[in-house]
């Protein structure tokens, strides 16, 4: 893929300020993922709970170090799973440097975010996304993301007030 | 070849009060009907009300909708029938009652799933053809706060959409982890300006507090005082309304009991007075809250106190609560007005002997040993609900009902306005909607009187709630603050902590419909007790053993969890369980026959040696 294509890719953002940790989106992918979970959550005390997007990195440890070939990125940019061809060996699960992959096996194969394959082919964003109850999932091109200024950090963590930013 | 045609239909979430619109989807021919159908919900954007958000339990409503444990044929002592058989039956069995005892041995209630329209037929089923009184809405969390917003009139007319350009939003309760949609709305007004405020009154660190400008942390079950102390302190500072806020209190004395400082009241109270409008919103979970009712009141006053444009929104738990509460609870002439609360303490002292409950499980909301007992002993029980429940097991008859978006209906929604929404999906099986069960058996028990309710009569009622005088209100719960200001700590001997009931955005209220989503079995399928690292360490237990909580009405043993975001002399467990429901004790308050229920004082300890 091109550099330009790269910056017209759709990704999933999570704001920080926003997020309240109810775990809408996990049930949103569970419940039509054929209740595997493929979006984890990762806990700070018990106040912060927040979801762990897959990035569908363009160079991809899981599928680099996938040994059966089930991981490949396809001509999309998606990083996508072929269950027929998985062998559970969890080499993904343990690759992966953002901790997405969930370490438990269902049926045999490791759970993986695809974007919701069949929203995406239509346009639509992912479901984990529709169904954000605060709306602190946002599915933007990654220019949109890189744009100068925009804030990195939740604010909320640090200062509670997105005001208070330097 | 086969062709797979996808059915679409936009209606709204059976679950919580939010009734947030979402879109069922299933292939043709039909969701259960065909071997591999399966349905699915879809987010509806265009959705004023929630803009496709749906919270963990709205994303399960395509679950619900196709469940196999779904009740889909009428059982008569356990055979299932035909609705013929079962309805004749259940008409003979309520006459044969009725003859016996009087018709005042007949007693009704309701929950929170029924539309407008069954609940008018149900109080007419019960009050003109049953020809009882003790007809009622049954609602343990919410019940006490409608009493009082009933009585004071309703905050209506707002819109949800208006509620995110508001300056200050005061949020009582674990709003939040509660109705997750709100949230929405609540981040956008706190965001929207760097003068806007958010503010948080709940006794623990929860999710919800930790986006608060400014959190109020008071001791279990003061949160009524805290309010109080800030109505005080606003009304002092205004003209407006002063003269009507008749509660007075020693400041001092709130600030010491509930252990915030009257400094952070102040600065609430400055907040609210000083923003030209705003939104006082509360969710009350099962005894979270103590004096949930007073709490609703207060809050309710101060949107008269300050000079701004504040509004009150209460976030009851059941779906259609308010609606059926207002409908079931308004007493028409020369009859007498009675609660859900009162009719249950009927039958557990034996005065009623028939009981027929629509969408309501007893014994998951306020589940105690005489309540059961009682249950088993009527000489007759109908129950009509969607999943069996632990009430459904002791029906004599048993009706299989249908969800919101089966039947279609008019609900109405938190600001007063009636929903109208259309059938999405047909009942499973044999079941069918609420107003054709009452219907049928209305028509059964008396064959020569028609049942009907129309808009019109519905409308009536909604807006014949008696507005009652503050200054008479306040006498009520004055007696019940001040009890709370200068409350005894002679139990504290005896039961140490006190068990404050959180929510898991999993489950809702009782648990007895959301119990059986998969999700809520994976994150939160059995109850168990959470305590700060310290307490443990002092007990000296770890996590995942087993401890027994005791409280003066029950003791349980629950697997331990550390919740390092408790205070000192706190523990908490998700109160969508009888099993934890079970440990709170009943306390009817005689004022208005509704529930009070409160933080439990326990005691923790490691359950004893097997001898």
């Amino acid at each position: 893929m091109s550099q330009k294509d790269v910056l017209n890719q759709k990704v999933i953002v999570l704001n920080l300020d926003y997020c309240i940790g109810c775990r809408s989106c996990a049930t949103a992918c569970t419940e039509s993922h054929h209740q595997d979970l493929n979006l984890v959550h990762g806990q700070v005390a018990t106040v912060a709970i927040l979801p762990h997007h897959c990035r569908h990195c363009q160079q991809a440890a899981c599928v680099a170090a996938c040994p059966a070939s089930a991981l490949e990125l396809d001509e999309k940019g998606i990083v996508r799973r072929w269950s027929n061809l998985c062998v559970g060996c969890k080499s993904c699960v343990y690759a992966c440097p953002f901790g997405v992959l969930d370490e438990d096996l269902r049926r045999h194969v490791s759970a993986k975010c695809d974007l919701c394959a069949d929203r995406f082919h239509q346009g639509l964003e992912p479901r984990c996304v529709a169904t954000c109850v605060s709306g602190a999932l946002t599915f933007e091109d990654l220019s949109e993301v890189w744009e100068e200024g925009r804030p990195q950090f939740g604010s909320r963590v640090i200062a509670r007030s997105p005001w208070k930013r330097a | 070849m086969a062709v797979t045609k996808v059915n679409r239909s936009k209606t709204i979430c059976p679950v919580c009060s939010l009734q947030d619109g979402l879109i069922l989807q299933w292939k043709h021919p039909s969701p259960r009907f065909s071997e591999n159908s399966i349905a699915s919900v879809d987010y509806d954007a265009e959705n004023a009300i929630n803009e496709g958000s749906l919270c963990p339990r709205g994303n399960a409503v395509a679950e619900l909708v196709e469940h196999p444990l779904r009740l889909d044929a009428p059982v008569v002592n356990g055979q299932q029938v035909d609705w013929d058989k079962a309805l004749g039956q259940a008409a003979t069995s309520l006459k044969k009652v009725a003859k016996k005892h009087g018709p005042e041995a007949l007693g009704v209630l309701a929950g929170g799933g029924l539309t407008l329209e069954e609940a008018l037929l149900l109080r007419k089923l019960g009050r003109e053809i049953l020809g009882t009184q003790n007809v009622a809405p049954y609602f343990p969390d919410d019940g006490a706060v409608f009493h009082y917003l009933s009585r004071l009139g309703w905050d209506d007319g707002f819109r949800l959409e208006d509620l995110q350009k508001r300056q200050v939003m005061l949020l009582v309760g674990d709003v939040f982890m509660e109705h997750p949609v709100i949230s929405k709305r609540v981040l956008r007004a706190k965001y929207k300006d760097r003068q806007h405020r958010l503010l948080v009154i709940d006794s623990a660190n929860t999710q919800t507090a930790a986006f608060a400008h400014e959190h109020l942390r008071p001791r279990p079950g003061t949160e009524a005082l805290v309010l109080a102390g800030i109505a005080q302190m606003v009304s002092e500072a205004q003209s407006k309304g002063a003269r009507d806020f008749s509660l007075k209190f020693d400041l001092e004395a709130v600030a010491q009991r509930t252990g915030v400082s009257q400094h952070k009241m102040g600065a609430v109270a400055s907040a609210l007075s000083s923003a030209s409008d705003g939104a006082i919103i509360q969710s009350n979970l099962y005894g979270r809250q103590g004096l949930h009712g007073a709490c609703a009141l207060l809050g309710h006053a101060l949107t008269r106190l300050v000079p701004g444009k504040l509004t009150f929104v209460h976030l009851p738990v059941l779906w259609n609560g308010r609606g059926v509460y207002q409908v079931l609870s308004a007493a028409g002439k020369g009859q007498r007005a009675i609660s859900g609360p009162q009719i249950m303490e009927m039958v557990m002292e034996g005065q009623i002997r028939a009981l027929l409950l629509f969408g309501l499980d007893p014994l998951s909301a306020t589940p105690s040993k005489k309540l059961a007992s009682a249950l088993k002993k009527l000489d007759f029980l109908l129950v009509a609900d969607v999943l069996p429940t632990n009430s459904t097991s002791l029906a004599h008859i048993l009706l299989p009902a249908a969800i919101g978006p089966e039947k279609g209906g008019q609900v109405l929604y938190l600001n007063g306005d009636g929903q109208e929404i259309e059938p999405a999906v047909p009942p499973p099986g044999l079941a069918r909607p609420e107003r054709e069960i009452i219907a049928g058996l209305a028509q059964r028990i008396s064959p020569n009187q028609e049942l009907s309710g129309t808009t019109a009569e519905i409308e009536k009622i909604l807006k014949g709630d008696k507005k009652t005088s503050w200054t008479e209100i306040f006498g009520e719960v004055e007696p019940l603050l001040v009890k709370r200001l200068s409350a005894e700590e002679r139990e504290k001997t005896a039961y140490p902590l006190f068990l404050v009931p959180a929510a898991v955005p999993a489950h809702l209220g009782d648990g007895s419909v959301t119990r059986h989503f998969s999700w809520a079995q994976k994150v939160c399928g059995a109850p168990c007790v959470w305590a700060s690292p310290s307490l443990m360490d002092e007990l000296n237990v770890e996590q995942g053993a087993q401890v027994q909580v005791s409280s003066k009405v029950n003791q349980a043993l629950f697997p331990l969890a550390s919740d390092d975001s408790l205070p000192k002399g706190v523990i908490s467990a998700p109160a969508h369980f009888p099993e934890v429901r079970r440990l709170f004790s009943w306390n009817l308050d005689s004022r208005h026959g509704e529930l009070e229920i409160g933080p439990e004082r326990v005691l923790l300890s490691q359950p004893k040696e097997r001898s």
